[in-house]
């Protein structure tokens, strides 16, 4: 058997798919056949073929804005100084804001807004980490971290899966080959929406060979 | 015209009118909300971990535990200093 061939789904990859993909860190966007990997109801001859999350250039955007949020109590700082000045100084009320921004209260409250902003990049990593994408041998799998108490997992076999939608818009996501992908059921409908996921044209064409080849091992499916 | 609120904020928060244990409660209050959050946040990494579980689930589970500690360390020391 060639070496492009999946021996367990007997999928021909195209060389690029089969080793562009082999890269798994728990950090990766994007992995095919990772071994490191388990989901919730796996069986013992159910295979992981695509893991897929959004594109690390949303993650490092996302933390640096978070990052420069941590300078909001300077910024108000600064502010007060300049309406202070502006506006009371003339008029001989203006307030001794040195006294407060040297005072214990001051610092109480940027400890507190550190506190906030690393709370902030928690989120944003994990929100990151579990907004994740997985094809299996027999199901694609959409997992959501909406919010904290807010989850979703959502499944549906790769027999119902019908077609999948490349869209690739804005100079974002052309710059970074990042892209939007939506795949349709049987049914028509959209069931999953992947956004920003890195080199979507090849993932697409991934999952259309994945679906192809379980068409064939079922032709009465059609 | 001398502006009489002006005065009053400046006297509330400089010249004390503002309890000590005002301030405190309030920081206080805001940190238990960020470190009771915090420890939601955890379980519900467990919880998702649970779904999908990686090579580095543990890593990622002491990543979290050291981040709460972090959020009751910055606790302790605003309220020390107070």
């Amino acid at each position: 058997m060639p070496d492009n061939i999946d021996q367990n789904t007997s999928v021909q990859l195209s060389p690029e798919m089969d080793e562009r993909f082999r890269v798994v860190s728990s950090l990766t966007s994007l992995a095919s056949f990772p071994s490191n990997i388990t989901v919730f109801g796996q069986n013992h001859d159910e295979r992981i073929l695509l893991f897929i999350r959004k594109d690390k250039a949303v993650l490092i955007f996302n933390l640096v804005v978070q990052g420069i949020s941590f300078l909001v109590p300077f910024l108000v700082q600064y502010l007060l100084y300049f309406l202070n000045n502006k506006f009371l100084l003339p008029l001989n009320n203006s307030i001794n804001l040195d006294a407060f921004f040297t005072s214990k209260y001051w610092t109480a409250i940027i400890l507190l807004w550190v506190a906030y902003v690393l709370r902030g990049f928690y989120n944003i990593f994990f929100k990151w980490y579990y907004d994740l994408n997985i094809m299996t041998t027999n199901r694609f799998l959409d997992l959501d971290l909406i919010d904290l108490f807010h989850n979703r997992l959502e499944e549906t076999s790769i027999s119902k899966i019908e077609d999948v939608k490349d869209t690739q818009t804005g100079i974002i996501q052309s710059l970074f080959g990042m892209g939007d992908l939506e795949i349709f059921t049987a049914s028509g409908q959209t069931v999953f929406s992947l956004q920003d996921v890195p080199r979507s044209n090849k993932i697409r064409d991934f999952i259309m060979d994945i679906v192809i080849e379980e068409r064939k091992k079922r032709p009465d499916a059609d | 015209m001398p502006i009489d609120w002006v005065q009053n904020i400046q006297d509330l928060i400089l010249k004390g009118t503002v309890p000590d244990f005002l301030w405190k409660g309030l920081i206080s209050i805001c940190f238990m909300y960020i470190i009771i959050y915090g420890f939601l946040q955890v379980r519900q990494l467990k919880v998702l971990q649970q779904r999908v579980s990686t090579s580095s689930d543990n890593l990622y589970n002491f990543v979290a535990y050291i981040y709460l500690l972090v959020q009751i360390l910055i606790f302790v020391v605003t309220l020390l200093m107070l």
